[in-house]
């Protein structure tokens, strides 16, 4: 009998437990996006190590590509002289309209409100389960990141940082399943919100009457808060509208490969006051 | 504690290689889930208070590592310790096939829990067919790892001083 209440007792304290982790969980899907000092402690413990393992490893496979890449060099050098030259001349042409936004701008009184800072960072691991999709970076608040700053490669947008500790962040990826953006497809004008789906990107009230085409780009329409205006998502890769109802069915491609995510910029969004 | 203080780390590392080394090189295989090994582990051997507690910190470790919101694998581990404890340990916990077989089940069981916390709590209403899609791989990759890893963890669990506790008897 005394071991029965025993375990009864027992069995009560768990209970007690699993709702307090509920209430947690609860709690902190409602509040806004923070890291606890139990993460931060966490991160910053196994941030070395991490970095440690990712760095040698990538260095190994380096040495053995560029042992195999040796034989094509060549080819590969007048195939980039050549894309250089090429480079130089669409550079010129940009700075040229670069100098013609400014006038514009000026003409129009258009002020900056917007004042944006790079950090580059390596990705050093990704989720550890399947079905998020998150990665670390090797900076965190030490170089200035936190919370829901949004996150570039150079093809595109790669998603915002949700928790940050000294040295590493991680950044859910805009294919996870939680992640929405604000975006406009740049063809049609059509506003929508491109929330992932795990593997790619699925455009959510984008209204019927709209018409955005296959291989339409896809870009933030910085109207969401985090990503700042005109930063490529993705292509339109399939669009299905309904004969009734307000909205059509669009799905996107990601226009970054997050399975060779190696470099990531962090955009250091400061408001102006 | 002491089973706190072996399994942690372990957890930890394991965590740590499993984010770095797998998706480098196995990107296309399914990553297995360390951290409900060990939670299946030490719902055979660990007293059930001290256990619980220990599935919770498992939890919350796996939350630093993966997902978005802090505290969504603490109750999944927990619920499953407590079914382990509770179901398996009327099974014979020293016998080889069991924790493979607890193995198949926590997986499938740990897949069904997310699908429902991430359905009645949070808006992510189109993760539920991947994760229900994924659950034989990841059965698949949790059973390799755990047939590698049962010998460590019995080794740790011998430092530990643990022996198998059936939950009707007083525990140490």
């Amino acid at each position: 009998m005394r071991d029965f209440l025993d375990l009864q007792k027992r069995l009560f304290v768990l209970l007690i437990l699993f709702l307090c982790a509920l209430l947690l969980y609860s709690y902190n899907l409602r509040t806004k996006p923070d890291t606890n000092l139990f993460e931060r402690s966490v991160l910053l413990l196994t941030e070395p190590l991490s970095q440690g393992v990712s760095a040698a490893t990538r260095g190994a496979i380096d040495l053995w590509q560029d042992y195999l890449n040796l034989v094509g060099v060549k080819q590969e050098n007048d195939s980039l002289r050549q894309e250089l030259k090429h480079l130089e001349r669409t550079q010129i042409h940009n700075n040229e309209l670069a100098a013609e936004n400014v006038r514009l701008k000026k003409l129009l009184e258009f002020r900056e409100s917007v004042e944006e800072q790079a950090i580059p960072a390596q990705v050093i691991s990704a989720d550890a389960m399947n079905w998020f999709r998150t990665i670390t970076i090797n900076k965190g608040t030490s170089s200035g990141i936190s919370e829901n700053m949004p996150v570039m490669a150079a093809s595109g947008v790669v998603g915002r940082t949700i928790k940050c500790a000294a040295n590493s962040s991680r950044v859910l990826l805009i294919t996870d399943a939680s992640s929405a953006v604000a975006a406009l497809i740049q063809d049609s004008r059509t506003r929508t919100v491109a929330r992932g789906t795990g593997s790619g990107i699925s455009c959510e009230y984008a209204a019927r009457l709209d018409e955005p085409g296959v291989g339409d780009h896809l870009v933030t329409s910085g109207t969401g808060g985090v990503f700042p205006k005109g930063i490529p998502i993705g292509t339109v890769t399939r669009v299905q509208t309904p004969e009734y109802g307000l909205f059509q069915t669009i799905k996107a491609k990601p226009a970054v490969d997050f399975s060779r995510l190696e470099e990531v910029l962090v955009i250091i969004v400061k408001k102006e006051q | 504690m002491k089973l706190f203080l072996l399994f942690f780390p372990l957890s930890t590392l394991l965590l740590v290689l499993q984010t770095t080394l797998w998706t480098m090189f196995l990107p296309q295989i399914p990553c297995p889930n360390t951290t409900l090994l060990i939670t299946l582990y030490l719902g055979f051997q660990a007293p059930l208070l001290y256990g619980g507690v220990c599935a919770l910190m498992f939890g919350f470790l796996l939350d630093v590592f993966s997902g978005v919101t802090f505290g969504f694998h603490g109750i999944i581990l927990l619920a499953i310790f407590i079914l382990t404890a509770g179901f398996g340990r009327q099974l014979n916990g020293d016998n080889p096939l069991i924790l493979p077989l607890a193995t198949i089940i926590g997986s499938a069981a740990f897949a069904f829990m997310s699908v429902l916390l991430l359905l009645l709590f949070s808006d992510r209403d189109q993760v539920w067919l991947q994760i229900l899609s994924s659950i034989p791989s990841q059965i698949g990759a949790n059973l390799m790892a755990v047939i590698i890893l049962r010998p460590l963890f019995t080794y740790l669990g011998r430092i530990g001083g643990v022996q198998p506790v059936h939950p009707f008897r007083k525990t140490p």
